[in-house]
């Protein structure tokens, strides 16, 4: 690993410790990724040109959806903001954007699939980190790193199919 | 006391992520926190069923860019069996939310089951090497924008395919299984078919593979794991012949609404 990488992580790793003193679980997760996960990732995108507002307040939220995490009804509700901003968001994506909506889409999954009461915080963590990256011109490869990221936290990053497995047997 | 190994087939993998809610519920207990193994047959078996559906239904819709053309094209596809067309109905259904979702949406949503599907099927679950060393089970898929692709055709001919070799060597388990097919009329044709393939395996490459599925899956599972599977009528009897501990998991029958 090179020297500016190395410095790199050592940024990235000091910032979340920082912010999970008492969960080091994303901690955990964010020191084991990859390298070319890092250097993609380490900087956080401001590549949000047509959507500025959304992008504000969709990381104001995930900020009232943190700090309400240990109350279990603003919880819900912040959760459920969360989700209707995406949605908002994802309303105005089109497929120009494919991996853009992809990845919005992947965040909101990964919101219905889990229920508020049942979300970690190291999830919300991941939640974050994979929105703080999201970028407008995102690349495919980027998409599917994120994935893989939310799918380590522990989400289901995928639209739910309830009741289809039985047709294949 | 030492922990049991659960080995899977494809009806379990897929149940415990695409299952009801009950069937999760069910599996999730009698699972509890067992080691858990598949074959890579049971993978291969996974891609040519449901990710194949998932990239077809993919293709329509990049190709229509209309839900309700592509709702239609499936529903009366000429060549595609009336199972298919129910797998793959009901997977549209759930992607487009009945069809209210955009386009685009849909199609976002779809691509992200392809990507995220074998890391939301098989992330706590070992894989084993399968005897037939199937080479489609080491497929992978390929994004050709806007479409993907995964090879999923059995030629025949592949080198690496070692079914012929497997089952000769099985050939006396395989026999067990055969005799104790016997009195079942439900398993006529798969008697029939055993009833050739004995002493002459090679006739099973091919298409003919997918017949023997279930035991292929059976006798991958090594001595003294227990094999789970929905599919109880058909693994029961199979496991039973061959002397092997199985768990069947039952779901409840009943035609889906909407």
């Amino acid at each position: 690993m090179s020297e500016a990488l190395r410095k790199i992580r050592r940024v990235v790793i000091t910032r979340i410790e920082a912010t999970c003193e008492e969960d080091t679980s994303l901690f955990k997760m964010l020191r084991e990724l990859p390298e070319e996960v890092l250097r993609t990732h380490s900087v956080a995108s401001t590549e949000f040109p047509h959507f500025t507002q959304e992008r504000e307040n969709i990381a104001e939220c995930i900020q009232e959806l943190k700090q309400s995490f240990d109350d279990p009804e603003d919880r819900q509700i912040f959760y459920s903001k969360l989700r209707t901003l995406l949605v908002d968001l994802r309303d105005k994506v089109g497929l120009d954007r494919l991996y853009f909506l992809r990845a919005i889409n992947m965040c909101i999954d990964a919101l219905e699939n889990t229920k508020s009461e049942l979300i970690e915080s190291n999830q919300v963590e991941a939640l974050e980190f994979v929105l703080r990256q999201m970028r407008e011109r995102i690349e495919e490869f980027e998409v599917n790193q994120l994935q893989e990221i939310l799918f380590n936290a522990g989400l289901k990053p995928i639209p739910k199919l309830e009741e289809t497995a039985f047709l294949y047997e | 006391m030492p922990q049991q190994n659960a080995f899977l087939d494809t009806t379990v993998i897929l149940s415990k992520e695409f299952g009801s809610r009950h069937i999760k519920d069910e599996i999730e207990k009698s699972l509890g926190n067992k080691k858990k193994f598949t074959t890579k047959y049971a993978c291969m078996e996974i891609n040519r069923t449901f990710l194949k559906d998932a990239i077809f239904l993919h293709s329509l819709l990049v190709e229509e860019m209309d839900l309700s053309v592509v709702f239609k094209r499936v529903q009366f596809h000429p060549k595609i069996s009336q199972r298919i067309t129910n797998r793959c109905l009901d997977i549209l259904s759930q992607i487009t939310d009945k069809g209210q979702l955009r386009v685009e949406d849909s199609i976002a949503r779809l691509a992200n089951l392809i990507t995220g599907l074998r890391k939301a099927l098989l992330s706590d679950i070992s894989i084993i090497l399968s005897g037939t060393d199937c080479p489609l089970a080491d497929e992978n898929i390929v994004h050709i924008p806007p479409i993907y692709i995964i090879e999923t055709r059995c030629t025949r001919n592949l080198p690496e395919c070692r079914i012929v070799e497997f089952l000769e060597e099985k050939r006396d388990e395989i026999r067990k299984i055969w005799s104790s097919l016997a009195s079942d009329e439900s398993f006529g044709t798969l008697y029939d078919f055993l009833s050739k393939m004995i002493g002459n395996e090679k006739i099973a490459k091919g298409r003919n593979c997918q017949k023997l599925g279930d035991i292929i899956i059976c006798l991958d599972s090594p001595n003294g794991y227990t094999i789970y599977s929905t599919n109880i009528k058909d693994f029961a009897i199979i496991c039973k012949s061959l002397g092997k501990p199985f768990i069947g998991i039952k779901v409840p029958r009943k035609e889906k609404s909407g």
